[in-house]
């Protein structure tokens, strides 16, 4: 696919996007209905379920680009792989905060130490540390190597995450979609699943941005250093002629 | 990405005042703990981090626009010298 390609698409997703959010707002908090335990405070869980599921999808997309970068060592796969944890960092940070936000009338607590919300913390830290080690990295390559090791062995905490609420049963409600299984019904499924599929394709869309932007910065620099170095050959050229003619 | 900032903005704020609207008519109909601001403050985190994030890609975008010109400063520099 090329950038026009990409380009093109996002020009046609964008008001997809925008038009989604707003239908998801309207159905999150004007058409869903009460939710008899929780209250209306449940409506949170639109915007945090599928926020926290761009997360998985994110990281999922970090795994395979870093794998695929290490067998072909193709830039491409790395501008992906940091795309994806970015956008993957962003989206766990908001649902961290959602959640914490929700946590607090339901559970009286703003923070407990629940193993979802724990393990969720700890991936949180390992995109950190994929970022950091980019960043701070001396090399570039040998920075893109080492983040994809992080971000592939960082992927085996997502399973963790998920799992966490039915493996150690604890504070935090069980999962909502399963595999083959959804826990809601009616028209509080169809919100969560509109919802799902607007924050997806938006993660995608934003993926995509940010991997135009990668790609554009990464190529500049190559340009610029293959400048630099040809200026430097030419004045070192400039020298030994001077020098030849003097002697 | 001046557009796309904009549009985020934009979208933001619209988003934003008929979700608040929709939610207190809708509340204030049932006698039930509404907890509005605990809604409100979760929607607007969320919306908040996606405009930030849109603002961090317009600066990064801009820092690419500078690097585009010092690239055709060198060109130009060279093209001279030549």
């Amino acid at each position: 696919m090329t950038t026009k390609h990409l380009e093109k698409i996002n020009s046609l997703l964008l008001p997809v996007c925008f038009a989604g959010v707003l239908l998801v707002m309207y159905m999150a908090l004007g058409w869903a209905p009460l939710e008899t335990t929780e209250g209306h405070v449940q409506r949170i869980f639109y915007v945090h379920v599928p926020v926290s599921w761009s997360a998985f999808v994110a990281f999922f997309v970090v795994f395979v680009s870093s794998i695929l970068f290490l067998i072909k060592r193709s830039e491409k796969w790395d501008w992906l792989a940091v795309s994806a944890a970015e956008l993957g960092l962003l989206m766990t940070t908001l649902s961290l905060i959602s959640g914490i936000i929700w946590g607090r009338p339901t559970w009286g607590v703003w923070w407990v130490w629940d193993p979802r919300l724990t393990s969720t913390l700890l991936m949180w830290m390992i995109y950190v540390a994929y970022l950091m080690v980019r960043a701070y990295s001396s090399e570039a390559g040998r920075g893109s190597r080492m983040a994809a090791v992080i971000g592939i062995i960082g992927f085996a905490d997502v399973p963790v995450v998920y799992y966490s609420v039915v493996w150690w049963q604890n504070i935090h409600p069980q999962p909502l979609i399963r595999p083959g299984n959804l826990e809601l019904t009616g028209s509080m499924a169809l919100v969560l699943l509109t919802s799902t599929i607007v924050f997806t394709i938006f993660l995608f869309y934003l993926i995509s941005r940010r991997f135009l932007l990668e790609k554009a910065t990464s190529e500049l620099a190559v340009m610029k250093r293959t400048l630099r170095e040809e200026e430097q050959d030419a004045r070192i050229a400039k020298i030994k002629i001077d020098r030849a003619e003097n002697k | 990405m001046r557009r796309f900032v904009l549009a985020a903005a934009f979208a933001s704020i619209l988003v934003m005042l008929p979700g608040y609207a929709f939610a207190s008519a809708s509340l204030q109909v049932e006698q039930h703990p509404t907890n509005l601001r605990y809604i409100f403050a979760a929607f607007m985190a969320i919306w908040a981090g996606y405009f930030l994030y849109a603002l961090f890609m317009g600066w990064r975008e801009l820092k690419l626009r500078r690097y585009v010109e010092e690239l055709q400063t060198l060109l130009k520099d060279r093209a001279k010298k030549s």
